[in-house]
């Protein structure tokens, strides 16, 4: 409609600027039609007929206006745009090719129809409009570029979308100051969460604007998505994991669904889900074993509906690497206590954990368990790196600071901070306060606050619960109930003796503990990350309560859970000397890696002088060996850029040697194991629209994508002319003439003066 | 008496004097080690009011005395005696019977045991002597555990060697006989002519019940103050004795 009233469309007039063009005489004739309307008037006023006031000045009003438009007609209005000259300036098309544009979701096509019948290079209808004013130049983009030649097709295969990578490798590909515009056809699916920023200022400064077309729906009708996992990647073998696990839907409110966790194909556990009209993201938390060592491939996954607009987005996969070593934990305890005991009975079974213990059985006489060797430990507690650093856990049980040297303090603190190591400091009479820990370099440690002049004792029997935080660690699903579920009711109490009320901002309070003796509750397990590493308070002295009281029955498994899960959370952060990082953890095929080592030396610091080489173990059985480059700005990193050409699980292990030492360390990475296109595959509209704002484009529907050809903002610079367009005939103007007159001539009707 | 002697028990009298008295009604419940001492039913064919309480509680003060001298452990001073049915004792994973030629168990004691060793808890069994007592001890553990045996400890297991080293056993008299020893009096009583230590182990070889079968270390540590009972004995009783207490601390 509006292109029939005013000639040309709406875009062209925003863009436009309307100026009249009549000549001279125009303006003669209109002092001369001014001159004449006085007459007009007087001959009106001596009408031979008396008007009243409200026709006289009615008919004056409509005649004046019917003689302006007539004038506006007359003074030959042109709309001045900028445009470009066909020919001259170029339009550069990237076309999406990756999966999501299989989904069928524009009307009954799919999104690769709807691209091939638009925009084919050579067939498509809206290809065919631009090569009448531009020369339209093709690419097509997923994870990577590339010129869509004739003869070359499109696969919609690719695995992602990685728009920011497209517009950087278009601008190094193509002379973008010749192009008048660039416009993306893509759904926006999957392009990763990182800001275009960079890349769209490239183009705002070369005056490129971009335009997008949005292919398929911005909601889908009825769908569910496994969106997100959070959990760690690497674990030791029989740790408990807790997995967050974020579940949006479209159209399931009032629903129930079931989340399916399966190692390896077993299920190892069912989450029930049920949204809340609408409550269109839900995350659960689901708690498994990791039993088996090793790569482990984890499903997480929702049976699809028969009417879900995509089924490959409801399950997501997830490679945990399960460590099948043993990590051995110093306990060192300044006098006997049952702790002991029953700790080293809680995982004396559990071959992941190797707990050495020395114990002051007198002064200067210790008794030693768990040792490797007769050497081990046999001159007290450590008092080098070497010695210490060779643990990944230390317990310190209930032995006074005073015990220690200045140097063992410090190199207690460089086992947390530099090794990574876990530091757990148990309740007891010559621990935390009363051990006179304030002030030391292990009391800085510490997750609580070491009141000076607190070390009297409070003797208090607290029941313990989790805290919220501790509902969501694998701590707080050690006590189950009958039902499997977690339940901490009916657990005996256990005794504190530290009033410790207080932890340091950065710590979390995992366990408190009540009693009816004490005016709030008080921390019983806290945690803060110190460094590398991190620091443990266990506030209470006899855990083994929960093993021998009465009212627990003898098959119950809480005090051997809560040491098997505390000491591996212990040392989750410990690293080895060799670490390994990738720039991409669900990499494609094709797509280029970037692999980061991290080599330390024996105690911990950074090894600038190693010779590192990446081996990788391709899944065809390939074995690839890479130099790795020393990085001169960051102390103890190397670098090396790997391809993974195939899908399958890459075995990566770093070989760094100095001199004789050779260190390894080692990590998998799956290629291929997520095809991120089919997640978040819904039409991004917002994130298309601001692309186009953010450079002076324009933003389509598919849908209404026929008038691209006419409207697409071009640069402003480069070959552009100043078009005028004539405005003195268009319809709008005859139209509003003859309304005006018909008008004139029903009003007289109607009041009689014809 | 020789001088030697002499000597010897002028000084271990010297060592207990040291230490104050037991302080009942203290900061009890803040100690570690309780010295547990079992209340058993027994065949009540004596007028000694129970055999259990054969030399309590002066055995059991007198070696809490000796383990806070000679080691870390925080030991409560004073006595602890229990029944072992009571719900109470499963808060002492360390308990010691002796005299238990006589017991007699009843169904109620024999599943109160049985649990507090299922559950970690450790046995030290004292003074009882002659084919007779054994029989008597091993019809009532036979109730106990009917599916686990009794079997000689090895002199290498760590419980000879977890404070002090022990390389051998000796038979330890009672006062008595320990009285008359120096005058070649014999160390034994009825037939229990060699001394034997024993144990019953649980299904990860560590020790659940070590019995102490033809020797009476209660008696060493209840008259380690006495100059005529011989220092070599109460010596050994206290090794052995806190050999027993760290090992259970920490196995």
């Amino acid at each position: 409609m509006w292109d029939f009233l005013f000639k040309y469309p709406a875009e062209m007039f925003s863009r436009g600027e309307i100026t009249l063009s009549g000549s001279m005489w125009l303006y003669l004739a209109l002092v001369l039609i001014a001159a004449l309307a006085m007459p007009t008037l007087l001959y009106y006023r001596r009408a031979t007929r008396t008007l009243r006031t409200v026709d006289r000045t009615m008919l004056a009003l409509i005649r004046t206006a019917a003689i302006a438009v007539l004038l506006l007609a007359l003074f030959q209005p042109v709309l001045t745009v900028s445009n470009v000259i066909s020919s001259r300036n170029s339009v550069a098309i990237l076309l999406d090719d990756s999966v999501s544009m299989r989904i069928a979701d524009h009307g009954d096509a799919t999104r690769a129809e709807f691209l091939q019948s638009a925009f084919h290079p050579e067939t498509g209808e809206i290809t065919t409009a631009l090569s009448q004013r531009f020369e339209p130049q093709f690419f097509k983009f997923a994870g990577d570029v590339a010129s869509l030649d004739p003869g070359k097709s499109m696969n919609f295969d690719g695995s992602r979308t990685e728009l920011g990578h497209a517009l950087d490798k278009l601008r190094n590909e193509i002379d973008i100051d010749s192009l008048a515009a660039l416009i993306i056809v893509t759904d926006g699916a999957a392009t990763r969460a990182i800001s275009l920023n960079e890349q769209l200022s490239a183009y705002r400064a070369a005056d490129v604007p971009i335009s997008t077309v949005g292919v398929g729906q911005p909601a889908f009708t009825k769908d569910i998505e496994v969106s997100a996992i959070n959990m760690p990647r690497r674990t030791l073998e029989g740790s408990s994991i807790v997995a967050d696990v974020a579940v949006t839907q479209r159209g399931f409110d009032n629903e129930t669904v079931k989340l399916l966790i399966e190692d390896e194909g077993a299920l190892v556990s069912v989450e029930e889900i049920t949204f809340n009209p609408g409550q269109s993201a839900r995350t659960v938390r689901a708690r498994f074993a990791a039993k088996e060592a090793g790569p482990r491939r984890l499903r997480f996954s929702i049976t699809p509906s028969v009417d879900e607009t995509l089924d490959e987005n409801n399950a997501r996969d997830v490679i945990l690497d399960v460590d099948g070593d043993r990590q051995r934990i110093l306990y060192f305890e300044g006098e006997p206590r049952f702790e002991l005991k029953f700790l080293r009975r809680a995982v004396a079974k559990d071959k992941n954990l190797g707990v050495v213990s020395m114990v002051r059985t007198a002064e200067n006489k210790y008794y030693r368990l768990g040792i490797d060797n007769p050497e081990e430990l046999a001159g007290g507690f450590p008092k080098s790196a070497d010695e210490l650093f060779t643990y990944r856990g230390l317990i310190l049980g209930s032995v006074e600071a005073a015990y220690f040297s200045a140097a063992q303090l410090e190199l207690i603190s460089d086992f947390v901070s530099r090794r990574g190591g876990g530091l757990l400091m148990l309740g007891g009479r010559r621990a935390l306060s009363r051990g006179g820990y304030g002030n030391t370099p292990v009391g800085e440690l510490l997750p609580v606050v070491l009141d000076a002049g607190r070390e009297e004792s409070i003797l208090a029997e607290v029941s313990v619960q989790p805290t919220r935080a501790g509902y969501g660690h694998p701590i707080g699903g050690i006590a189950l109930g009958s039902d499997g579920k977690p339940s901490w009711k009916g657990l005996p109490p256990l005794k504190v003796l530290h009033p410790l009320f207080r932890t340091k901002p950065g710590a979390d309070t995992l366990l408190e503990g009540a009693a009816p003796t004490l005016a709030r509750p008080l921390p019983v397990l806290a945690e803060q990350r110190f460094g590398r590493g991190q620091a443990l308070v266990l506030n209470v002295q006899n855990t083994w309560t929960w093993q021998m009281h009465q009212d627990v029955p003898l098959e119950d498994q809480t005090h051997e859970m809560l040491w098997r899960q505390l000491l591996r959370w212990l040392v989750r952060a410990a690293s080895d000397r060799v670490t390994l990082r990738t720039s991409n953890e669900h990499p494609s095929p094709g797509e280029a890696i970037e692999v980061t080592a991290e080599v330390l030396d024996s105690a911990f610091r950074p090894d600038n002088d190693a010779h590192a080489l990446l081996v990788a173990n391709t899944p065809i059985g390939d074995r690839l060996t890479l130099p790795m480059a020393w990085d001169p700005s960051r102390d103890g990193v190397y670098r090396a850029r790997l391809v993974a050409d195939h899908a399958g699980l890459y075995e990566l292990s770093v070989e760094a040697r100095k001199g004789e030492t050779l260190t390894i360390g080692s990590a998998n990475l799956p290629v291929g194991l997520v095809v991120p296109d089919h997640f978040r595959a819904e039409m991004r509209q917002d994130f298309l629209q601001r692309i186009a704002e953010n450079t002076g484009g324009r933003f389509y529907r598919a849908v209404d994508a026929a008038s691209l050809a006419e409207t697409l903002p071009l640069s402003k610079s480069g070959a552009s002319v100043q078009e005028r367009k004539a405005l003195w005939d268009m319809p709008v103007i005859f139209l509003a003439l003859i309304a005006l007159l018909g008008i004139e001539w029903i009003y007289r009707r109607w009041r009689g003066l014809v | 008496m020789r001088i030697r002697d002499t000597l010897a028990i002028g000084a271990m009298a010297a060592l207990f004097a040291w230490f104050p008295a037991a302080a009942p009604g203290g900061d009890d419940e803040a100690h570690e080690f309780f010295f547990t001492r079992g209340i058993y039913s027994d065949t009540g064919d004596d007028d000694w009011g129970g055999r259990w309480a054969v030399d309590y509680p002066k055995a059991d003060l007198q070696f809490l005395i000796a383990l806070k001298r000679l080691s870390t452990v925080h030991a409560f001073d004073s006595d602890n005696a229990l029944e072992l049915d009571d719900p109470a004792l499963r808060k002492f994973p360390f308990l010691y019977i002796l005299e238990v030629g006589s017991m007699n168990l009843s169904d109620s004691e024999v599943t109160a045991l049985r649990n507090f060793l299922d559950a970690g808890g450790f046995m030290v069994i004292d003074d009882f002597w002659g084919t007779w007592a054994w029989e008597n001890f091993e019809r009532q553990m036979r109730r106990v555990f009917p599916e686990r045996e009794i079997v000689d400890v090895p002199m290498e297991h760590p419980v000879f060697h977890a404070f002090y080293d022990v390389t051998e056993i000796l038979q330890v008299p009672n006062v008595y006989q320990g009285s008359m020893y120096a005058s070649g009096g014999p160390t034994h009583e009825y037939d229990g002519y060699v001394p034997h230590v024993r144990g019953i182990f649980d299904d990860d070889g560590r020790l659940m019940v070590l019995i102490n079968w033809n020797t009476d270390l209660g008696d060493a540590w209840e008259w380690a103050d006495d100059p005529s009972y011989p220092l070599k004995f109460s010596t050994f009783a206290f090794e052995m004795g806190i050999n027993f207490v760290i090992y259970g601390m920490t196995y």
